[in-house]
């Protein structure tokens, strides 16, 4: 029987260890220059990186850093590649997300926000130019870390905890829309999101239309402040993305 | 259940029609009938089996243990289970993720209800088994939850309340059980077909809508976890922010009829 | 190309490029430029004022690009029978007599930037991503298993264009020619995808989908063997598992084959069903695709 190890290419004895080159990566460092200093999630410096892993379709770098915690994730697309199974009219998305080397959140957390961050995707890939494929998404958090805070009572560290993962989200939904565009994956637009106290909405058509809503804390006292804010925030995204992706392409508006 | 296009694109139609003509005759806001049964375990403090008319069940059980809350905060602990499902399939975890972030100690449920001493809580623990579903369970397994906590019976505690000082541990009555009476949240799902909400929708709706939305329903108020959710694959679009906005009148509107509804089995 | 119309010269994903009609009245001529969505652009319905608009959005980033397509008889014909275009024929007929009018068709499309001056196999893996075989492409396989009804094959490479019935060698001697060399080589993106880890996209050929005559008479391992290069045609996206394919007309079959069951050297076609070895002369039987 043949149990050899297929995804394991060996090389040869006397191999040695590959080299990469200097990849020339084209980075852009924003720092907000926004001029409504008066809310603290504001001033948040985002860094912006792809294509940078070669062996992969398409790769994002999403780093950001506020006066509360830094986070940094990467995320790699690989596919179109062929399923097999039963006949499938159009592409099936399936994303991972691996805690980095900090165990910080449990596994079926993780699998929720995938499996929400799979319904947005599915409503911004054009699903329908990939038959029989598969486009797998995979998002490592390398560190996300807590900043140190001064005075905070064990209540509000408790609900701190809670909140992150809905502060990580929209840097999810960043970084895999950026994979996905450096991958060649035809998208219908560029999705991103804003995070407003746990609550954190993705957009996309310039704020006209929802595609992802999650809610984390909290009652349901101001829906229509937190739609404003979180909007907001996508259109910052949305457009230091889109500028990212212009410089890394070499392409001038 | 896998529908032709041709079905699906009148199906779409005709929900998406105003108003909505849904395929049994439902009204946007009703719920289908189900059956409840509870109390019938009796190794747990409570249980209780759901029925759907499609043919969905599934069962809770609800059993308890003595901690030190000091050492425990999360007082209550949801476990899910799905026939035919691998324990760590997607589904699964995200479903147990999200229950446990419904039955949070804190903003889903009074943590002081389950105190025993100064020292010790009960901990709850929810077992949720899916014995079959055809749409989204959530709904379903929330109600189950509700009725079952709604009928589990604790053991009376007959030691000193103040532990503090004394250590002992708590000992409790030989036959008396007290009612456990906490108002555990409800989750509502909805369906988002073009510019139409509905309530609870069955798998064939499902499979044409073009989102959902998970609200969850405490005491009286629209309270957090809220989700958008992709009820299927192939026909997920963005959604209005009226829609939203919809969707959390539609559920504030009837939902203290599905709570009394419940409350009074 | 003038069309009156001024378009974005880059896109990326979710960039409005066009309406899907303009007009402009040109030396008292109506010209209707009806815009059709190319490779990296999709038809969206927007909401604008409480008004329904559809516009085509680009998909991708890059470069917009727009060409005139010409229609060939047979589908003005089709657009015919459309209504809503048949409905707008009738709109023309009544106001001929007043002015003429011309439909120009212009296919927008999206085309990704490539650096020239790193060719690197990522971007033709970039170019796989978006040219998924489809029916009527043209697919470069190697043959993995036979038997007796059918060939199983793993698709290497799609071709960019479906070739001509006549390989696409003109009069004048120019055009796409047979993947083996020349500048046929230029129009194959190879995909990325290892054939190591079973990613890639697997197809059949049935034996009576091997060549057009005499049909019912193919014997399997007369025509491949496993680990030839075969150059194929989609016929249907097939099942789960796998493509249909056909190599039923001259242009397609083996390209590539090696004498002995792979232990030999490469051998060239003789005739239609014969390849050689020139180290050895050995021949050996297979449906060659027509070599130049």
């Amino acid at each position: 029987m043949n149990v050899q190890d297929r995804r394991r290419l060996l090389g040869p004895a006397a191999a040695k260890p590959m080299a990469f080159s200097n990849t020339t990566i084209h980075t852009l460092e924003n720092k907000s220059t926004s001029a409504l200093p008066k809310n603290s999630e504001c001033e948040q410096e985002l860094s912006l990186h792809t294509g940078f892993i070669e062996n992969c379709n398409g790769s994002a770098l999403v780093e950001s850093r506020d006066a509360k915690h830094q986070t940094s994730l990467i995320t790699a697309v690989y596919g179109p590649r062929s399923i097999r199974g039963s006949f499938t009219s159009q592409g099936t998305i399936s994303i991972q997300l691996k805690n980095g080397l900090l165990e910080k959140y449990n596994t079926n957390e993780l699998k929720e926000v995938s499996s929400f961050l799979m319904g947005i995707f599915n409503s911004v890939v054009n699903l329908s130019r990939y038959p029989k494929s598969g486009i797998d998404i995979f998002v490592y958090l390398t560190y996300d870390k807590e900043l140190q805070n001064k005075c905070l009572d064990d209540e509000s560290q408790s609900k701190q905890i809670f909140s992150q993962i809905s502060s990580l989200i929209p840097h999810c939904i960043t970084s895999i829309t950026l994979a996905l565009v450096d991958a060649g994956i035809e998208l219908v637009d560029m999705a991103a999101a804003g995070e407003v106290c746990g609550t954190v909405v993705s957009f996309i058509k310039n704020g006209e239309e929802i595609v992802g809503f999650w809610k984390d804390n909290g009652d349901n006292e101001d829906l229509s402040g937190c739609l404003d804010r979180c909007k907001e925030q996508y259109i910052r995204h949305r457009d230091l993305m889109i500028s990212c992706l212009m410089k890394q392409k070499n392409l001038n508006i | 259940m896998s529908l032709s296009v041709a079905e699906k694109s009148y199906l779409y139609d005709s929900l998406a029609s105003t108003p909505s003509i849904r395929p049994d005759g439902r009204l946007p806001h009703q719920f289908r009938p189900i059956e409840i049964f509870t109390d019938f375990l009796p190794s747990s403090n409570g249980s209780s089996r759901i029925i759907a008319s499609d043919g969905s069940e599934c069962i809770v059980s609800i059993k308890s243990k003595v901690v030190d809350h000091s050492v425990e905060s999360e007082l209550i602990q949801v476990d899910v289970d799905i026939a035919g499902q691998r324990d760590d399939a997607l589904v699964v975890e995200t479903m147990t993720s999200l229950l446990n972030k419904v039955l949070k100690s804190g903003s889903g449920i009074d943590s002081s209800k389950l105190q025993l001493t100064k020292k010790y809580s009960f901990k709850i623990f929810v077992d949720v088994l899916v014995i079959s579903s055809y749409s989204h369970p959530v709904s379903l397994i929330s109600f189950a939850i509700y009725s079952a906590l709604n009928s589990t019976y604790l053991p009376k505690l007959i030691s000193a309340f103040d532990d503090l000082e004394v250590e002992e541990l708590p000992t409790f009555h030989d036959y008396d059980m007290i009612k456990l009476d906490i108002n555990p949240p409800l989750v509502f799902i909805l369906a988002i077909v073009g510019n139409n909400m509905l309530l609870d929708p069955a798998a064939n709706e499902s499979e044409v809508a073009n989102n959902g939305l998970i609200i969850t329903w405490s005491n009286g108020k629209i309270t957090s976890p809220i989700r958008s959710i992709a009820l299927n694959d192939s026909n997920v679009k963005g959604l209005k922010p009226n829609l939203l906005k919809q969707g959390f009148a539609m559920v504030e509107k009837y939902a203290s009829d599905v709570v009394r509804s419940l409350e009074n089995l | 190309m003038a069309t009156g119309f001024e378009f974005p010269r880059i896109a990326y994903p979710g960039k409005l490029i066009c309406p899907q009609y303009t007009t402009e009245n040109r030396n008292g001529d109506d010209i209707i430029f009806n815009y059709v969505c190319g490779p990296g652009t999709k038809l969206l319905r927007y909401e604008h004022n409480g008004a329904q608009l559809e516009a085509i959005t680009a998909t991708l980033i890059g470069t917009v690009r727009c060409d005139e397509e010409k229609r060939t008889d047979e589908e003005e014909e089709r657009e015919a029978t459309n209504p809503s275009t048949e409905e707008e024929k009738s709109v023309d007929k009544s106001s001929s007599d007043v002015s003429k009018r011309i439909v120009k068709f212009i296919r927008v499309s999206v085309v990704p930037v490539t650096n020239n001056d790193c060719k690197t196999s990522k971007d033709a893996s970039n170019d796989f991503a978006n040219n998924l075989p489809k029916e009527g492409d043209i697919v470069l396989t190697r043959v993995t298993r036979l038997s007796l009804q059918r060939a199983n094959v793993e698709i290497l490479a799609v071709e960019d264009k479906p070739s001509p019935i006549d390989s696409g060698v003109g009069s004048n001697g120019m055009g796409i020619i047979a993947a083996s060399g020349g500048s046929g080589a230029a129009t194959f993106s190879v995909s990325q995808a290892s054939s190591d880890l079973g990613e890639t996209f697997r197809g059949i050929i049935r034996s009576q989908d091997v060549r057009s005559t005499d049909r019912d008479r193919v014997k399997v391992i007369d025509c491949f063997k496993p680990g030839d290069i075969v150059r194929a045609q989609v016929l249907s996206l097939g099942d789960g598992t796998n493509y249909y394919l056909t190599t039923a007309r001259n242009d397609l079959g083996v390209v590539f084959a090696r004498a002995a069951n792979g232990a030999g050297g490469l051998m060239y076609a003789t005739d239609w069903q014969m390849m050689t070895s020139p180290a050895t002369g050995a021949t050996e039987k297979r449906k060659c695709a027509k070599p130049f």
